[in-house]
């Protein structure tokens, strides 16, 4: 029993001051390394704050703005920080969830149309890569979408959407590898069901918020960052106007 | 204002008494440190100041109440335990804040708090990491950054050095007395290494078997030790011990050590007169009033050359370390380092009995005080 009491409290290795900080995938396993167990804990509180079903993009907006918090090295206390994010962008992610889920299923049932149709003639390949397009562009706008909120709770929703297209075409690779990591996650989950039916329970939620914020964060940043310098740049202008 | 007064405080547990009976003030903003062998009693004492304790007999007064029975959490006081206690399920930043949210101070103010101390102890890069990754020096900057966050009047530290190796040490001690002088605490220190309360204390208080024996600043504690134990424990190497007989003549007063006559200082041959010359004495002689040559700045007629076998010479660099006897009595002085003898040879040593001290044998107290 003392072995494993002294193998708690035993003395680490020491955390150098100037060591250069992970970058990349490094940060990332460095995180998940870090706070393996809040992100269980955390995938605990987005299923259950899914449960109504109406409040899951706020549950995962919540996740997500953890997950950004984890990555930028903050300090954290989980419920009570999931809970004031939850709080506050209850009505922006519940909104932004609505619209995205609806263009979502308008996509889906897009693809399945024209994928019926492109079998019988060829000229509906077209509009079939159009919808496949637009149905993986909408989850991954969403990523962006979620993770500016999550990063700037302060802007305004057109300056968010703006911020999120932005980052999305400065970046979209990093968005699309951390979504075909989210995808990779649940397919996962679907092909080996029932033995894998403890990753939803334990990591696909919040880790899946994690490593979506990771990869868009840098897009976003940019986008959020090209916003405020237009801001300024126009209210440095403004007074300019006024006096001409 | 917290100044603590210490009256007649004791404590026993069932028939054992390990604290017995002590008075010590302690003035506001005074770094004070309780030193003494295991067992002495000081680490009861800091638990009796905490509240961790119950005093068993006397009063304890922080500022100018009796706080015999105010708890623990009441007494404006913070501890620093030897083996940090710092949560391990926590952060740094959260076991820092973690009394200010028992508190249920205001989430700005904690933030506030823990970063300016965090900035004080350099430790800002360790906020967000758990104590398992930190290295025992950085735990030890936590469990102190915990103490100050509360900003209280009094801090209390119980041996916090103790699990770090030398040289984290020698740096930890600079700091915490750096620390003292910024905070402008009280700062009660409970060690058993004299070379930090030496180093750090603005007095000491020298504890044995639950009394103390002596308090006073580490200078004088050097110089005027006031028995046989504090002379012994305060300084390293420790003092020398010789037995000493005092005979009267037309001189006045001769004191002998085996065959040679030693001379004695006017400080001390007044004080020996008014000793009863049938009892046996020690003469006390640091290490460094060993020499091999004679000192320049001392009267030659309080020098005596004594012949020395060196048993052992221990070089530590600037200087060197001579185990050996003198007519059979273990001796250990401190010569420099050009000073060329292996182990087996004798050597004249040069006492420099201005700085003697005179003890007697069976109380143990000193005839120079």
């Amino acid at each position: 029993m003392n072995f494993l009491v002294n193998l708690y409290f035993r003395e680490g290795p020491g955390i150098d001051k100037n060591a250069p900080a992970p970058t990349g995938l490094r940060l990332l396993a460095h995180v998940a390394g870090r706070e393996w167990w809040e992100l269980i804990k955390l995938n605990v509180l987005v299923i259950a704050f899914s449960l109504p079903l109406v409040t899951l993009p706020a549950a995962w907006f919540a996740a997500t703005r953890i997950g950004v918090m984890m990555i930028e090295d903050r300090n954290i206390y989980l419920l009570r920080d999931f809970w004031a994010a939850f709080r506050a962008g209850f009505w922006r992610a519940t909104g932004f969830g609505a619209l995205l889920l609806a263009g979502g299923t308008l996509a889906v049932l897009a693809v399945q149309s024209y994928a019926a149709l492109a079998l019988e003639s060829l000229i509906y390949a077209a509009p079939l890569a159009l919808a496949i397009a637009m149905a993986v562009l909408i989850p991954l706008f969403a990523l962006y979408l979620f993770t500016a909120l999550a990063m700037d709770m302060a802007a305004t929703s057109v300056d968010l959407i703006k911020a999120a297209a932005l980052g999305l075409l400065r970046n979209p690779l990093a968005g699309l590898s951390a979504l075909a990591v989210i995808c990779a996650l649940w397919i996962a989950h679907i092909l080996f069901y029932p033995a894998s039916v403890i990753l939803p329970v334990m990591v696909n939620f919040s880790f899946g918020a994690l490593i979506g914020s990771f990869g868009v964060m840098g897009g976003v940043r940019f986008g959020l960052a090209r916003l405020s310098s237009a801001q300024r740049a126009g209210e440095r202008a403004q007074p300019e106007i006024q006096m001409a | 204002m917290a100044s603590i007064s210490l009256r007649k405080v004791g404590k026993s547990f069932g028939a054992l008494k390990v604290v017995h009976d002590i008075d010590l003030e302690i003035a506001d903003k005074e770094f004070i440190i309780l030193v003494g062998p295991s067992g002495c009693g000081k680490s009861t004492t800091l638990r009796m100041i905490a509240g961790l304790e119950e005093v068993s007999n006397g009063d304890l007064v922080i500022g100018n109440t009796i706080v015999n029975d105010v708890p623990s959490k009441d007494r404006d006081i913070a501890m620093v335990f030897q083996n940090y206690a710092l949560y391990p399920h926590m952060t740094v930043y959260k076991n820092m804040a973690f009394g200010l949210e028992l508190r249920r101070a205001p989430r700005e103010v904690i933030e506030q708090k823990v970063r300016e101390a965090a900035e004080i102890l350099d430790i800002t890069h360790l906020l967000n990491r758990k104590p398992k990754a930190l290295s025992g020096g950085q735990r030890q900057r936590v469990a102190l950054g915990r103490a100050m966050v509360r900003s209280p009047e009094v801090f209390l530290l119980d041996e916090p050095l103790s699990n770090l190796d030398a040289k984290l040490r020698s740096t930890m001690r600079a700091e915490i007395t750096k620390l003292h002088r910024r905070l402008d605490a009280t700062f009660i220190y409970v060690t058993h290494d004299q070379v930090e309360a030496m180093t750090m204390a603005d007095r000491i208080v020298v504890m044995k078997d639950g009394h103390i024996q002596q308090v006073d600043t580490p200078q004088s504690l050097y110089d005027n030790p006031v028995n046989m134990f504090v002379a012994g424990f305060i300084g390293a190497p420790q003092m020398n011990f010789l037995p000493l007989t005092l005979e009267r003549s037309d001189k006045g007063t001769i004191a002998r050590f085996k065959n040679h006559s030693l001379p004695l200082p006017e400080r001390l041959a007044a004080k020996v007169a008014e000793a009863d010359y049938g009892r046996a004495f020690m003469l006390g002689l640091r290490p460094e009033n060993l020499g091999e040559r004679a000192p320049v700045d001392v009267d030659p007629a309080l020098v005596a050359p004594l012949e020395f076998l060196v048993d052992l010479a221990e070089p530590m660099g600037a200087e060197v370390h001579l185990n050996g006897s003198l007519e059979g009595h273990s001796v250990v002085a401190r010569v420099s380092s050009r000073c060329r003898v292996q182990a087996g040879e004798s050597v004249t040593l040069f006492a420099d009995l201005s700085a003697a001290h005179i003890f007697d044998a069976e109380t143990q107290q000193s005839l120079g005080l």
